[in-house]
Parts: C-alpha cells; sequence; structure tokens
C-alpha cells in the first residue's frame, strides 16, 4: 500500500515536470522572448539578474530565450525519435514474435548485432559519419532504438500470442494484420507506454550529448548539450552557464523517469 | 558444463562477424565521397586518388570488405590519416588509461550502491529506502556534462583541491572516477535494492530464518549470495557502456584514452581511425558479456539447462 501511494506521487510529481516543459516547448514561439542568436557582446556572460534571470551566454545570448528555445529541440528531436523507433519496434516486434520461424529469426539476429555495440557506441559513430543536423540526429536516434522497443514488444507478443482470444481470432480466419491490430497491440500499449516514457529520457540524454560533441544540432542552433559545451569552457568566469541549460536537462529527465516509474507501477500488475 | 562453454564460446563469433561488417559498412554511409570530405574541396586531385588508393575506396566493394578482415588479421587495423600510424597501435597506447579510469569508476560505483541498495531492501518502505531510492533517482538523472562541469566548479576552481584536468597521479584520477562512479551507482542502487527485495522473499530466506540463524547470515550467506548474480551482469554492461561513454568522460577531463582519440578522429574526419576504436570497443564489449556469461554460469548452474 505505501508503496502504491509512493508511486503515485512520483507520477503526479513527474507528469507535472513533463507536462510544464512540453508546455515550455510548445509556447516558446509566442512568448515574449528575445531573439535567442541575438548578441549583446558588452554584457557577455553577465551573471543572472532581474533583467536577463538566467543571465547572458557567449557573445551575450539571453540564456532565458536559449534555454527554452532548446527545449523545443530536446524534446522535439526526443517525441520525434521515441515515437518513430517505438512504431517501427513495435510493427516489426509483434509480426516477429506473432508469426514466428523465419521473421523471428532474422529480426532478433539485427536486435543482437545492434545489442552488440555498447551505450552512446553506435550512435555517435553514425553521427559522426553522417554529419552534424538535426534531421540526421533523428535518423541515428531511431535506427539505434528501434530495436529495444521491438525485442519489449516481441517478449510480450510471445506470452499474449497463447491467449485464448487470439486462438480464436486465428480459428475464425482472421487475417495476420486483423489479429495484430485488434487484439495484440491493444494490449501491448501498457508496456510499451511505460518504455517509451524512459526512452525519452534516454533520447533527451542522446539529443544532448550529441549536441555537447558537436555532432547534434548545426552550431547556432540553441541546444541545451552545445550551451554545456560553451560553459564548460568559462567555467570560472560564468558557471551559470552551464548550471542553467544543465538544471533544464536534469529536471526533464528527473521527470521522465518519475513519471516512468510511476507508470510502471500503475500499468505492470507485477511490481505491486 | 563444457558443452554450455564450447556453445556460448562459439556462439561470438556470428555477433563479432557481424559487428565487423557493419562498422565495415560505416564508411559507406557517408553522404558523399568520403575522400572529398577528408580533404575538402580544395584538395589536387593528385592527393585525393593517392588517399583513394591508400584506403582502398578505388576497389569494389567486396575487395575492400576482404581488405578491411586482411587489416584486421594482420595487426595494424588499417592506417589513421591524421596520425599517419596503424590504427591498433593507437588503440592499444591507450585502452589501459580508459580501463583504469573504467575499473576505478565501477568500484567507487559498486561501493556507494552495495551499502545504499541492501539497507534499502532490508528497511523497504522506511524512510531511508525513500532517501536511498531519491538518490538512485537523482543518479540516473544527471548526465555526466552536467555533473562534471560542476564538480570540477565546486572542488577544482573554488576550493582548488583536485586538478580541473588531465592524467598521471591519483588526484587527477579523483573526480572523473568520482563523477562516473556516482552516475552508476543510481542505476546500481536500485539493482541490488529490487534484487535483494526478491531475493529475501524467497522461502529458503524463511526456512533460514525459521531454523534460527542470526539475521546477519540470513542476509550475507542466503540472500546476498542469489542477489548478486543479476547485479554482476548489469556490472558487465556497465563497463561496456563506460567504454563507449568515454568519448564524453575524457573530452571533459581531458583524459589521454579511447574517448579522446575517438573524439579526435571524427573531428580530423580520420575515418580509418573512427572505424578502429568502434570496433575495439564493440568487440571488447562482446568479450566481457562473454566473460560475464560464463561467469554467472560458474555461479549458477541452472543457467547452463535453461539454454
Amino acid at each position: 500500500m505505501k508503496a502504491l501511494r509512493r508511486g503515485q506521487l512520483s507520477l503526479y510529481i513527474g507528469a507535472t515536470i513533463v507536462i510544464s516543459m512540453i508546455s515550455i516547448a510548445l509556447l516558446t514561439p509566442f512568448l515574449p522572448l528575445v531573439d535567442p542568436q541575438a548578441q549583446d557582446l558588452v554584457n557577455q556572460y553577465a551573471v543572472p539578474s532581474f533583467d536577463n534571470i538566467f543571465g547572458r551566454g557567449e557573445n551575450g545570448v539571453d540564456l532565458l530565450s536559449q534555454v527554452f528555445w532548446g527545449t523545443r529541440l530536446s524534446l522535439g528531436v526526443g517525441i520525434g525519435s521515441v515515437l518513430f523507433a517505438s512504431l517501427i519496434g513495435m510493427f516489426l516486434g509483434s509480426w516477429a514474435g506473432y508469426k514466428g520461424g523465419i521473421y523471428d529469426l532474422v529480426l532478433m539476429r539485427i536486435v543482437d548485432l545492434l545489442y552488440a555495440f555498447p551505450g552512446i557506441l553506435l550512435v555517435v559513430a553514425l553521427a559522426a559519419v553522417l554529419g552534424p543536423s538535426v534531421k540526421n540526429m533523428m535518423i541515428v536516434m531511431v535506427a539505434t532504438s528501434w530495436a529495444g522497443y521491438a525485442r519489449l514488444v516481441r517478449g510480450v507478443t510471445l506470452s499474449l500470442r497463447e491467449r485464448e482470444y487470439v486462438a480464436a481470432a486465428h480459428a475464425q480466419g482472421a487475417s495476420t494484420m486483423r489479429v495484430l491490430s485488434r487484439h495484440l497491440w491493444p494490449n501491448l500499449l501498457a508496456p510499451l507506454m511505460v518504455q517509451m516514457t524512459f526512452g525519452l529520457g534516454g533520447a533527451i540524454m542522446v539529443e544532448s550529448s550529441l549536441s555537447f560533441l558537436g555532432l547534434g544540432a548545426p552550431p547556432g542552433t540553441p541546444s541545451w548539450g552545445q550551451l554545456l559545451n560553451q560553459g564548460r569552457e568559462v567555467l570560472t568566469l560564468a558557471p551559470h552557464v552551464v548550471i542553467v541549460p544543465g538544471m533544464a536537462l536534469v529536471l526533464t529527465i528527473l521527470g521522465l523517469n518519475l513519471m516512468g516509474d510511476g507508470l510502471r507501477d500503475r500499468l505492470d500488475p507485477k511490481v505491486r | 558444463m563444457w558443452s554450455y562453454i564450447i556453445r556460448r564460446v562459439l556462439s561470438v563469433v556470428p555477433v563479432v562477424i557481424g559487428v565487423v561488417t557493419l562498422v565495415f559498412l560505416l564508411v559507406h554511409f557517408i553522404p558523399g565521397d568520403p575522400v572529398e570530405i577528408m580533404l575538402g574541396d580544395a584538395a589536387e586531385a593528385a592527393d585525393k586518388a593517392r588517399l583513394r588508393e591508400l584506403l582502398g575506396l578505388n576497389l569494389p566493394l567486396i575487395d575492400q570488405y576482404v581488405l578491411f578482415w586482411r587489416h584486421i588479421f594482420d595487426g595494424t587495423w588499417g592506417h589513421s590519416i591524421s596520425f599517419s600510424r596503424p590504427v591498433l597501435d593507437l588503440i592499444t597506447d591507450r585502452f589501459g588509461a580508459t580501463m583504469y579510469l573504467s575499473l576505478a569508476s565501477l568500484i567507487i560505483g559498486g561501493a556507494i550502491s552495495f551499502p545504499l541498495g541492501v539497507n534499502a531492501a532490508r528497511k523497504a518502505g522506511s524512510l531511508q529506502d525513500t532517501c536511498s531510492v531519491g538518490f538512485a533517482l537523482l543518479g540516473m538523472s544527471v548526465p555526466i556534462y552536467v555533473m562534471a562541469p560542476i564538480a570540477v566548479w565546486i572542488f577544482s576552481v573554488q576550493w582548488r583541491m583536485f586538478p580541473v584536468a588531465g592524467y598521471g597521479t591519483f588526484s587527477h584520477l579523483v573526480l572523473p572516477m568520482v563523477c562516473l562512479g556516482f552516475g552508476l551507482s543510481g542505476i546500481l542502487t536500485r539493482m541490488i535494492r529490487t534484487s535483494v527485495l526478491e531475493c529475501l522473499g524467497e522461502d529458503y530466506i524463511r526456512t533460514a530464518r525459521a531454523k534460527g540463524l542470526k539475521e546477519r547470515e540470513v542476509l550475507f550467506k542466503h540472500a546476498l549470495r542469489n542477489a548478486m548474480i543479476p547485479v554482476i551482469t548489469i556490472m558487465g554492461n556497465m563497463l561496456g557502456g563506460l567504454l563507449a561513454g568515454a568519448v564524453i568522460t575524457e573530452t571533459l577531463f581531458d583524459w589521454p584514452g579511447i574517448g579522446k582519440l575517438f573524439f579526435a578522429a571524427f573531428q580530423q574526419r580520420d575515418y580509418p581511425l573512427v572505424q578502429g576504436v568502434v570496433l575495439w570497443i564493440s568487440v571488447s564489449y562482446v568479450f566481457i558479456n562473454l566473460f560475464v556469461d560464463l561467469l554467472y554460469s560458474w555461479f549458477d548452474p541452472r543457467v547452463r539447462y535453461d539454454s
């Protein structure tokens, strides 16, 4: 009972943070913010004050505006890549799990191969050869993360396949697509949503890692990762250039992790 | 036992072949002409032709693939353009530094998370448990490139306790090791907590308690031994993640390992070196996993029968 309450609390706190961040991302173009690229060389690295609550960064850009536009980039790239990757994973994973045989064998060998590359290795390598751009970043993130969703969905499908309602649909002559879309996908949504929430946190970390390494958004695009990299160079002079985007990143990931934990508590009966 | 070991060792072969093939293809994902990207637009045609020949890019794809394998077996792993040295030499010179930092941070991560996780599981639902879970969540949510600059600002710039960056003495190791260890301890604390909690609910624990064993003995002799098995697997995975993440850590702390080499390689567009580092890290990871699995089967005979 106590664990349940904790799960609920983390769901609410997490969801509040995540919804606030999404609102910032959506509303940024309509807010009365200065141009994120507008330079004010006299006030370069000015510390936070009433005029600029987050202070100024390299070339005197307004950090509030930079961080808000960076939210748009991080969440945009994150949500976009998670949606694409999970759609691919859901389709391939359920198809392979339901049909079995050669489909399953081929899919799982590809998944194994992608899993042979640890952490962000493949992401960095692919981003390095494709060159820095938002589009390439999305491609790389989808290409390396769909396998996780496919593996999860395949596993769940293998157990769902044995259910009587699936056998009944099959016996009535339902096509594979019909069984998948009517009987499997609706039941896959709960575990998939938990994975997508954690996946979004991971995707946002990958986005900022790539931008930090200069492999993500092209220079000049407001992004948390780039701010962190710039701030690192001027740490003694202006620590706020690291702290401000750093807190935005940590808060977002913390929110997603809390929300993921809460969702898992609610949706996965095994944990209770 | 032996048949399991042989099967597991052989299972590595197709994975390694797949990894080599994918790493080989990496250069062919480059949009446009790799030689032009490496040398720039202004390069002489003769230079381009020479580099093309040096990299074997003038050959048919299948011959390039054969050449790639030949380089792996002749011990050069190709030739780095920016360093003018065999790729494998560059990697082996620097791998020690990366392993040193990775293992040190794994030890720190374990040292933080072990007592936290075990204690949290024993007192599940208490305030101490909640604090440990909160700490773990924080560890998982603070990336190294946020943690490290802030730690450097506090401990190196303000308090002047440790060097900002660099390599050589123990004090150079402290900040990167602790920052990485903190990140790892997040996931580890959670894993250990869950794993111990699960074991404490088993029947053999009730039996051990029923026969009057002291709580210490129940915990250390019965629960922890079984609870540690999945934790060891996770630590093996983490070592792979650390090798891959070295590109960020070593850039942050100017640590002369393969991560910094990797960073230099893609900044210089030294593609043979990029391929070499990716291949080295992923093959190391495959073998670390193999080693962990074999260790696992040694500790837990059930694994051998399951597969």
